[in-house]
């Protein structure tokens, strides 16, 4: 959505890294479709600047290097896939790199996911490229907040297979490597959760009867809301309809898969919206420089001390800011304000 | 192109699909065209197969792609073809193994793009994932591996 380079690196077979790329894609196209040109929700009044999609490039290989650095010069972001290890040294080419190698389904593990970084320049006397380094980026607890949204998605996908089949089936999904992380983090994230329940609330937080109860958003504003679209096209894709699917009816396999699917492009699509919205509460219209502090950061359901957060919203706002800078402060005072709850 | 759709590593798998996106570049700026391609970037998809091969000079591998471009469209979708594709590889495969060497062993690839070659792309209009999931490309869409990226299943014994 910020308009990034997103490379994949991935042993052959590719298959999987092309798909990903596509996938990747897919979770914003919606919202970066729609905004291209005017906004059907008149909630979300900012655009960003680019009017095509992301452009999925799809396999890159060490010849394609001048290619990359054209498309760079777009600003409409590109992801592609390689097998090309020397493309993982130099950074300077992507901003985002997901190696796949280091995921193994067995083992249930993760990819691996690095940033490229500008090195300071220590004499700036003579105008020489700036140089840049690869670092690691780990997942900070605004993760855990969406994934709690998708994993609930994808058990129910799962009881509705396992009921229809009657047969057992063990699922081994990323959620339950994140129990781990959970296990190290829940009480601190619940406790920021809860910190951020008692300070400002930009979004309305709304409670669904059901058999799922939890807490939803209001329409279009968040995870799990509706968002926008044509309501003739888009009646399959409402979740309220998901919900509302009988459990008794009987649905191929395929069409589950086209349920669980829509909803999660839907609950992307919405979460999207909801930090567009957020980002517009704070812009507003302004043109200048627009100074955050870390607590506002939780106000885009993002970690207040993440530093990958504070500059994937400078990287938003360098998309849809219509001129305006978004900078996060990030000083000691700022990061012991956010732990410590002063305004 | 070859590089694209012949990466490093590939010739350690038997079989892979690959969806690139290339530009093609003029080679002359007289030539009308190729000039058209400057401006737009193509989606394209290709099949890769390795076959033993007892060849002298093959190094014991045969390995070839085989792939198309799609006319420029807002939303191109190469994993339309995928399936046919993978039909043609296999189709072309048995075919080189015993064929003759006046046999036309392109035939069925030349047919194939008959059968699919586009005069004037049709535009097209984004019109929600619902339609695009369930109406126009029901299968082999890649938009459906968002589930089983993010979940492994295994079925016990």
């Amino acid at each position: 959505m910020a308009r990034r380079r997103i490379l994949v690196y991935s042993h052959p077979p590719v298959e999987a890294a092309c798909i990903l790329c596509h996938v990747a894609a897919d979770i914003c196209y919606e919202e970066q479709v729609l905004h291209a040109s005017t906004s059907t929700d008149s909630r979300i009044r900012i655009q960003g600047r680019s009017q095509e999609p992301i452009n999925v490039l799809g396999m890159v290989t060490l010849s394609d290097i001048d290619r990359l650095k054209a498309e760079s010069k777009t600003g409409r972001g590109w992801i592609a896939c390689t097998t090309d290890a020397i493309l993982l040294e130099r950074p300077e080419y992507y901003d985002l790199l997901i190696d796949l190698t280091t995921s193994a389904p067995e083992t249930a593990s993760r990819p691996s996911l690095y940033a490229s970084k500008a090195l300071p320049v220590a004499v700036p006397t003579t105008p020489s490229p700036p140089k840049f380094k690869r670092s690691t980026i780990r997942f900070s607890w605004s993760d855990v907040k969406l994934w709690e949204q998708l994993n609930r998605i994808l058990q129910r996908d799962h009881r509705c297979t396992s009921d229809s089949q009657g047969k057992s089936k063990i699922v081994s999904a990323w959620t339950d490597v994140w129990t781990v992380y959970e296990d190290v983090c829940v009480i601190c994230a619940g406790l920021w959760m809860n910190w951020r329940g008692t300070g400002n609330s930009i979004h309305k937080d709304e409670r669904f009867e059901g058999e799922d109860v939890g807490h939803l958003r209001s329409l279009g504003q968040g995870i799990e809301g509706r968002p926008s679209g044509s309501d003739a096209t888009m009646k399959r894709s409402s979740l309220m309809s998901w919900t509302a699917v009988s459990a008794e009816q009987e649905e191929t396999e395929e069409d589950r898969n086209l349920l669980t699917t829509l909803a999660l492009l839907q609950t992307f699509h919405a979460h999207s919206l909801f930090q567009l919205s957020t980002l517009q509460t704070f812009l507003r219209g302004q043109t200048g420089t627009v100074y955050l502090s870390a607590k506002d950061i939780a106000a885009f359901d993002l970690g207040p001390l993440s530093a990958m957060d504070a500059k994937y919203l400078e990287w938003l706002s360098e998309e849809y800011g219509g001129g305006a800078k978004l900078v996060v402060r990030r000083g000691w005072k700022d990061l012991f304000s956010a732990v410590l709850g002063y305004n | 192109m070859e590089f694209n759709v012949l990466p490093s590593g590939l010739h350690l798998v038997e079989q892979d699909v690959m969806c690139v996106m290339f530009s093609l570049v003029p080679t002359s700026s007289a030539d009308p065209w190729r000039s058209y391609f400057t401006k737009d970037n193509q989606q394209g998809v290709c099949i890769f197969t390795r076959r033993t091969s007892a060849v002298e000079g093959s190094r014991g591998a045969d390995m070839a792609s085989l792939g198309l471009l799609l006319a420029h469209s807002p939303r191109a979708k190469p994993w339309h073809h995928v399936a046919a594709l993978k039909a043609l590889v296999q189709t072309l495969s048995s075919q080189s193994s015993g064929s003759s060497s006046t046999q036309d062993i392109w035939k069925p690839a030349r047919e194939f793009f008959e059968a699919r070659k586009i005069i004037q792309p049709e535009p097209s209009s984004w019109q929600g994932w619902s339609h695009e999931l369930d109406a126009v490309c029901p299968t082999s869409n890649p938009s459906f591996a968002c589930t089983s990226l993010m979940i492994f299943t295994e079925h016990t014994q």
